[in-house]
């Protein structure tokens, strides 16, 4: 009876699992004008972050470029999918007629750079990481990146124009290159507007980092975004700037200020951040990946494609043009008039710095010195595009871990 | 007795009601199932499509579900004599951990030639899992602390111990903290020409399953797991060495946990990630739960999850099925299946009560002492061991 019964369930098991293989489909034969894309998101397709601003970035080349599809897969990171492998996701899209791989997380370089050889006639996008620069992509491969310093530094603008306490906070994810950077530049822009706007002293605004160890939470692994948030202002932190791939801090400062409590915080990544707490909310520095994706897809469609490392810079003339810039700042109901009009001020002289002209603020000119006391920009001097992308430890005068314990 | 009741009776003693509950909680977990797609907008025959286009009709793709099989047989292969034995080995799962750790270790620090360097990294592995489950069971019989809570405890402390690895010691500069650099190729398990398999993997696995056939079938020592699987105390006053055997049954399993995670990083990752074991383990005590500790049944169980759990990555990216659906369906599967397992129990149970009152002429009294344990019998389920 029990090996009857076991072996009913055995049969039964199989059975309902490949019922229908008769009738299996074979692949769809890829339209002939059809070019397929394929993106590779490290969080979920609509975390109002990160992840969500690279879908909508794919769903952007869609609709403008004729014939164009995308194949997409989320999640792709240890804990939500730890049987996962790149090799097999990379196998999976090129298997249903992918051109193009866009691998859209730091967290995928070592795998990715180690998969592109493999399939020389596909190409490999990989956005936020500098294998091209440092010669350990294939040729195959490209980067792509926005310099989200500047909007960084005009979060960091909108925070010193905004508290009151002189306390702000940043929510950092893990620590490397680039999350320094990007913490970098906040503390410069709202070091810059608290003396020239505010007419304070820098020297008396205090800046926090904490980081949480991830892009987002990984229960049991990172620091609990929520709690980390408020932690920040239960130490007297009145704007918390967020540097994580999702919501926590605008959720946590909205929560907090339906409780009666004066306090703001800055999304990151999205441009529709501010929708979880508008009246908190004083801004989102976000990326606009559709016009850059268009331009890859074109390339690669046309034949045209070469290996590049591209770091493109907002367009001035209008950072929120979502045709042409592929960094903004969404500026948040929670700004007053005025605040708005000294963002767009500050903003505006960054783009003239950038460019060179006379009277522009030059984000990363010096002196500037290391959070040791060691220099990173002597008097006068502006860093180099390898200088930005590559600063080992956060500014001097700012507060939290500058690395990692093994570096 | 109403007619009704003795025609149920009847049947219900006969094998149609035995197999019966099994087609209805297959058939209650299928309907749930639909229930999502639906709510999905997923046809369900697209999923059935897809699930054998992506793993059964091309040769590669049978390979990654081979791929996804080994780990999880491997596990099965452990558990079942630790089960066996009447021990709930949750600890698996830390233990897989533990050999992903120790393969890692060589793999990282190490530089040997060729078949040295893959034997030390296999050995590592399976000493660090075996040296974890070990653990357990000398926390079982010397401080009194049940397997399942130690177990509980050295998964946590294993994952705690990777995380910290990852994050600090093995981390590599500006890295992420969720993975280790990438392996050198001297460092991984060689594969197969045509197809990302790896053969000394299926060799350890294979070896494994017939040395778990076989002294679960017809050895002394398999007896005695048996004998302590349904009482271990009996076992022990009629002289099974149970202290022994518990400790020997917790490293073998532990031992073939560790190669799994060993297989895990040196061949599928080629590097050690966070969450490295990725519920492998849990799968495979669902699985041995499921094949009612049988041998011969376990491998085209875990077959079948392999396959399922290997579709999950075609059904996301075609169908645009969330990541946690899959599990879900298994989840469900095993759920139902195990639920009218026990309504079928119990209504054997019942049916046998019933022949003994009538044969007792309608006068309860304890049904008589049998002696279940024979050489060359596989072990029952419904015994004590689950």
């Amino acid at each position: 009876m029990r090996k009857r019964y076991s072996l009913a369930l055995i049969v039964v098991l199989l059975v309902t699992l490949v019922i229908g293989a008769g009738f299996a489909n074979q692949s769809k034969a890829t339209a002939q004008d059809e070019f397929v894309f394929g993106m590779i998101l490290v969080g979920p397709h609509d975390d109002n972050g990160w992840s969500e601003a690279h879908y909508n970035g794919g769903l952007y080349v869609e609709e403008h470029v004729e014939g164009a599809k995308m194949i997409w897969i989320d999640k792709v990171n240890p804990a939500d999918s730890p049987e996962l492998t790149m090799d097999l996701v990379v196998e999976d899209l090129v298997s249903q007629g992918a051109k193009l791989i866009i691998a859209t997380s730091d967290d995928f370089k070592a795998d990715f750079t180690a998969v592109a050889p493999n399939y020389p006639d596909i190409v490999f996008l990989h956005v936020s990481g500098d294998g091209v620069w440092t010669g350990e992509a294939s040729e195959n491969m490209g980067n792509l990146f926005g310099q989200m310093q500047y909007g960084k530094a005009i979060a960091g603008c909108a925070a010193a124009l905004k508290t009151e306490t002189g306390k702000i906070a940043y929510l950092g994810p893990l620590i490397n290159n680039e999350t320094r950077l990007f913490a970098n530049a906040v503390y410069l822009g709202a070091k810059y507007c608290y003396e020239h706007y505010r007419g304070m002293d820098p020297a008396t605004l205090q800046f926090t980092v904490n980081w949480i160890g991830f892009w987002f939470s990984i229960p049991g692994v990172t620091l609990d975004p929520t709690e980390v948030a408020n932690a920040f202002f239960n130490d007297g932190n009145d704007v918390v700037l967020s540097g994580i791939d999702t919501t926590e801090a605008t959720v946590v400062a909205g929560q907090r200020s339906a409780e009666g409590e004066r306090v703001f915080s800055v999304g990151y990544d999205y441009i529709d951040t501010c929708a979880e707490a508008p009246s908190v909310c004083l801004g989102v520095p976000y990326y606009n990946w559709g016009p850059a994706y268009v331009t890859t897809v074109n390339a690669v469609k046309d034949g045209t494609w070469t290996q590049s490392f591209d770091w493109l810079e907002p367009d001035w003339s209008d950072i929120n043009n979502p045709d042409t810039s592929i960094v903004g700042f969404a500026k948040g109901t929670a700004l007053t008039e005025e605040e708005a009009a000294i963002l767009d001020e500050y903003t505006a002289a960054l783009g003239a710095g950038a460019k060179g002209e006379e009277g522009g603020v030059v984000l990363f000119q010096g002196p500037l010195n290391y959070q040791d006391g060691s220099t990173y920009l002597e008097d006068g001097e502006v860093a180099t595009p390898e200088k930005v992308w590559y600063m080992p430890q956060l500014l001097e005068g700012m507060i939290g871990e500058s690395s990692a314990e093994s570096e | 007795m109403t007619a009704f009741r003795k025609i149920l009776i009847q049947i219900s003693s006969n094998t149609v009601l035995g197999i019966l509950p099994l087609f209805v909680g297959i058939l209650v977990a299928l309907a749930a199932i639909l229930l999502i797609l639906n709510n999905e907008n997923v046809e369900p025959r697209a999923v059935y499509d897809l699930i054998y286009e992506r793993t059964l009709s091309l040769p590669e793709n049978r390979a990654n579900v081979v791929d996804f099989w080994l780990p999880i047989l491997l596990c099965c292969c452990g558990l079942l004599l630790t089960f066996t034995a009447g021990l709930w080995n949750i600890g698996i799962e830390g233990q897989i951990t533990m050999g992903a750790v120790g393969a890692t270790s060589i793999a990282l620090f190490v530089e040997l030639p060729r078949n040295e360097q893959i034997f030390t990294e296999l050995f590592m592995a399976g000493a660090a899992g075996g040296t974890w489950a070990l653990f357990t069971g000398i926390m079982r019989t010397r401080g009194g602390v049940n397997e399942i809570f130690g177990g509980v405890a050295m998964n946590f402390l294993a994952s705690s111990f990777s995380s910290y690895l990852l994050v600090a010691p093995w981390s590599p500069p500006n890295a992420t903290g969720s993975a280790t650099v990438r392996f050198p190729a001297n460092a991984i398990l060689p594969s197969m020409d045509d197809y990302r398999l790896s053969p000394i993997t299926i060799y350890i696995t294979l070896t494994a399953f017939i040395f778990v056939l076989l002294t679960l079938s017809g050895s002394r020592w398999g007896l005695q797991l048996r004998a302590m699987g349904k009482n271990e105390k009996s076992a022990q006053m009629l002289g099974v060495p149970t202290e022994r055997n518990i400790w020997l049954a917790m490293l073998i399993c532990g031992i073939m946990a560790g190669l799994a995670g060993g297989h895990l990083v040196l061949f599928r990752r080629a590097n050690l990630p966070a969450n490295v074991s990725g519920g492998i383990g849990f799968l495979s005590l669902l699985v041995v739960l499921l094949a009612s500790i049988r041998v011969r049944w376990v491998p085209f169980v875990s077959f079948a999850f392999a396959l399922l759990y290997s579709a999950g990555l075609p059904l996301r990216t075609r169908l645009q099925l969330d990541a946690s659906l899959i599990g879900i369906f298994l989840g469900i599967l095993v759920f139902c299946v195990l639920i009218f397992d026990g309504v079928r129990q119990r209504l054997k149970e019942r049916v046998e009560q019933r022949k003994l009152l009538a044969a007792s002429g309608g006068e309860k009294s304890p049904p008589p002492p049998t002696v279940e344990i024979q050489i060359g019998q596989e072990a029952s389920s419904g015994s004590g061991s689950n």
